[in-house]
């Protein structure tokens, strides 16, 4: 699974984009809470320090005890309950002894807090646990003027007010974090996906190039000078060397086939006018027979070759219908060769070119007929079936291993049972070639109980 | 016969001429156009098998040449392989019929026999199935029935036989037979093709014409 989602780029990017985004906001909310609670701690401090402040004002030390200058001070509820937010106040001097302690330390089970050895400007706070609540302390070193000390006040608060604040902050958090995954999913998956659109546009350009037509180029907005811009023009460049070579070779082959063709129709003439000769001894004819035979194969050669060197050609041969049926009858009366056995439909139509399409039956039946024994039949089918033309060929010889199946269409591809077999691979990819531009499809199958059947269907030509 | 080979190659020519003589007939040869077109002026030949690359005068511009003058003579066009799409293509170029490279000379004297038949019995007459259409008369006919067409019926299977097998929208049709720019409201070409369908049904089972929808009609003999 994971090695699925990593080779798939869109996939991967996604994956990155979101984990980034997953990141961010994790990183972002632990500052925020560290920062909040920092802050809230401080605000707690301070509000000790203040009251604490009112405190010192209002009472005065005098050996082991203290003056309560200011009696109101000491009268706040916060002093007496357990509120919301109180404040648990000890004074004791010097010496720690305990001169003083609010009403509200009574109403929870006596604790007891050390107090700190280092004070800042006199002040020192701590945390500590009672049972489960957490409070936080302050302590302020009383002074007079000449800076001697005379006793410390001790004011404590729950901290659970602010923690509440931060906690909640955290309960918000958990509760909104799969909506927030879903969110970046979509945003990774949005982006990621708009990212690859133009990539998109350009393969589906691309195809489109290499199968109709390779004179056609990317045409699509994008500045010269970005990655888009710069793609386009690198793959045009190359459609246009590639244009260029495939031009070349394919001038070459059909210049060298026309100049072939001359010499060999002169050559099978010639050959011609000797057979009518009379005065040959029987092993002249036999020479003569042989030129004959050598000089229409390599005319099927060069012919083929021909037609392949034409295959980006764009044809307009689907304009043309014809009879397949009576094809098939032309091509049993050519051979005339009681192993092969017809069996088809009347009047089945096909569009494309009759010339060519002869030559693909006729290098099938060819075929079948060299790679299988000389006393075994060979069948010629051809049937409508949902809208298409089933047109097989079979043999009973020795049949093609299915390794080998799609690569006997290759181009000077040659069977390795085959050597002995005259041939020169390029009569079944000239089928194949011819097949595919009708539109149709060949494939092989094992014939029962041995052999080979070749199966080409076409789209069948329905009449209103 | 009286045959007339132009080639530039001479090779292929001797050959064919060696060929033809040994078959009981007279050849000549002509190596260029123009040599053709002085030949054909002076000569009544039988049949002119006419090469399609010829050098200075392409044989295009020979067969037309000599249509142009009048002459009747059949023409049987040389051509390699990819010259030449179909045989529509080589009777616009008003030759018989084509052979294309390389042949074997039974196959040209097959062929050659089969023009000169043709045109002998008659160049007017063009043969489908049971029918006979007669261009001189602009008649069909089948067995001693004549089947009156109108003007452009008759245009109509005129055009469809010289496109046998061959796909024609109506907008060609419209523009080849009528001349008129195709107006998609106009049902001009569905009906006269409906009508000559009529016709032809009348005499035979043969469905001659037949329609692919979305393309248009074709014409099938076979």
């Amino acid at each position: 699974m994971n090695k699925i989602i990593l080779t798939n780029t869109t996939k991967r990017n996604i994956l990155w984009l979101f984990l980034s985004l997953v990141s961010i906001y994790l990183i972002f909310n632990l500052f925020t809470y560290f920062e909040l609670s920092y802050l809230l701690e401080d605000s707690i401090d301070s509000r000790l320090k203040h009251e604490m402040e009112h405190i010192s004002s209002a009472v005065g030390f005098y050996n082991d005890s203290i003056i309560i200058k200011n009696m109101d001070e000491f009268q706040e509820t916060d002093l007496r309950e357990v509120t919301q937010t109180p404040f648990f106040l000890k004074i004791y001097n010097e010496k720690g002894k305990l001169l003083f302690k609010s009403e509200n330390t009574n109403k929870i089970t006596n604790y007891q807090i050390d107090v700190p050895e280092s004070f800042e400007n006199n002040y020192a706070f701590v945390d500590f646990l009672f049972y489960d609540e957490e409070l936080r302390a302050g302590f302020y070193r009383v002074t007079n003027r000449a800076n001697e000390k005379l006793g410390i006040i001790e004011l404590s608060t729950f901290k659970s007010s602010s923690k509440t604040l931060a906690s909640s902050l955290m309960i918000f958090n958990l509760i909104t974090f799969p909506f927030f995954l879903l969110i970046f999913i979509l945003i990774s998956y949005y982006f990621v996906k708009r990212s690859f659109t133009p990539i998109n546009r350009i393969i589906d350009l691309a195809n489109d190039i290499s199968a109709t037509n390779i004179s056609q180029r990317l045409t699509y907005d994008a500045d010269a000078n970005d990655e888009l811009g710069k793609l386009k023009t690198t793959l045009n460049n190359l459609f246009e060397r590639l244009e260029y070579q495939i031009n070349q070779i394919s001038h070459f082959s059909d210049n060298a086939s026309h100049q072939l063709m001359t010499p060999l129709t002169s050559l099978k003439s010639e050959i011609e006018f000797l057979e009518k000769q009379s005065t040959f001894l029987p092993h002249q004819i036999e020479s003569v027979k042989i030129l004959k035979e050598q000089t229409e194969r390599m005319i099927t050669i060069v012919r083929t070759m021909l037609i392949l060197a034409r295959e980006s050609d764009n044809c307009d041969c689907k304009k043309n219908i014809f009879n397949l049926s009576k094809m098939l009858n032309e091509i049993k009366n050519l051979y005339n060769n009681s192993r092969l056995q017809f069996s088809f439909e009347k009047d089945i139509f096909l569009r494309g070119r009759e010339d060519y399409f002869s030559m693909v039956l006729q290098n099938l039946i060819d075929n079948a007929l060299k790679y299988s024994d000389s006393m075994d039949n060979v069948n010629v089918i051809a049937n409508r079936k949902d809208g298409l033309v089933i047109i097989s060929v079979e043999d009973f010889g020795n049949g093609i291993p299915t390794e080998e199946r799609e690569k006997i269409f290759e181009r000077f591809y040659r069977r390795i049972s085959s050597e002995s077999q005259k041939g020169f691979g390029l009569g079944l990819t000239l089928v194949k070639n011819i097949v595919a531009k009708m539109d149709g499809e060949i494939k092989i199958e094992s014939n029962q109980p041995c052999g080979s059947r070749f199966i080409i269907s076409l789209p069948a030509v329905s009449f209103e | 016969m009286e045959i007339l080979i132009v080639e530039d190659e001479k090779r292929i020519a001797e050959s064919l001429k060696k060929n033809f003589i040994s078959e009981g007939h007279h050849a000549l040869i002509a190596e260029n156009g123009e040599e053709a077109l002085k030949k054909v002026d002076s000569i009544e030949f039988d049949i002119v098998l006419l090469d399609w690359r010829l050098p200075k005068l392409p044989g295009i511009e020979v067969c037309k040449r000599i249509r142009e003058t009048g002459n009747q003579v059949p023409i049987i066009l040389l051509t390699a392989m990819s010259e030449l799409n179909n045989k529509i293509e080589a009777f616009s170029y008003g030759a018989d019929d084509y052979i294309t490279k390389p042949f074997s000379f039974e196959e040209v004297f097959a062929r050659v026999n089969a023009v000169v038949r043709r045109v002998k019995t008659s160049r007017n007459e063009i043969l489908f199935g049971d029918y006979t259409l007669n261009i001189l008369t602009r008649s069909l006919i089948i067995g001693k029935e004549e089947i009156k067409l109108s003007d452009k019926e008759f245009e109509l299977l005129r055009y469809f036989l010289l496109h046998k097998g061959e796909i024609i929208g109506k907008e060609k049709l419209s523009d080849e037979v009528w001349k008129l720019p195709f107006s998609p409201s106009s049902n001009l070409v569905e009906v006269t093709v409906k009508n000559l369908r009529k016709k032809l049904d009348a005499y035979s089972e043969h469905n001659f014409i037949r329609t692919l929808y979305g393309e248009g009609y074709i014409f099938i003999n076979d």
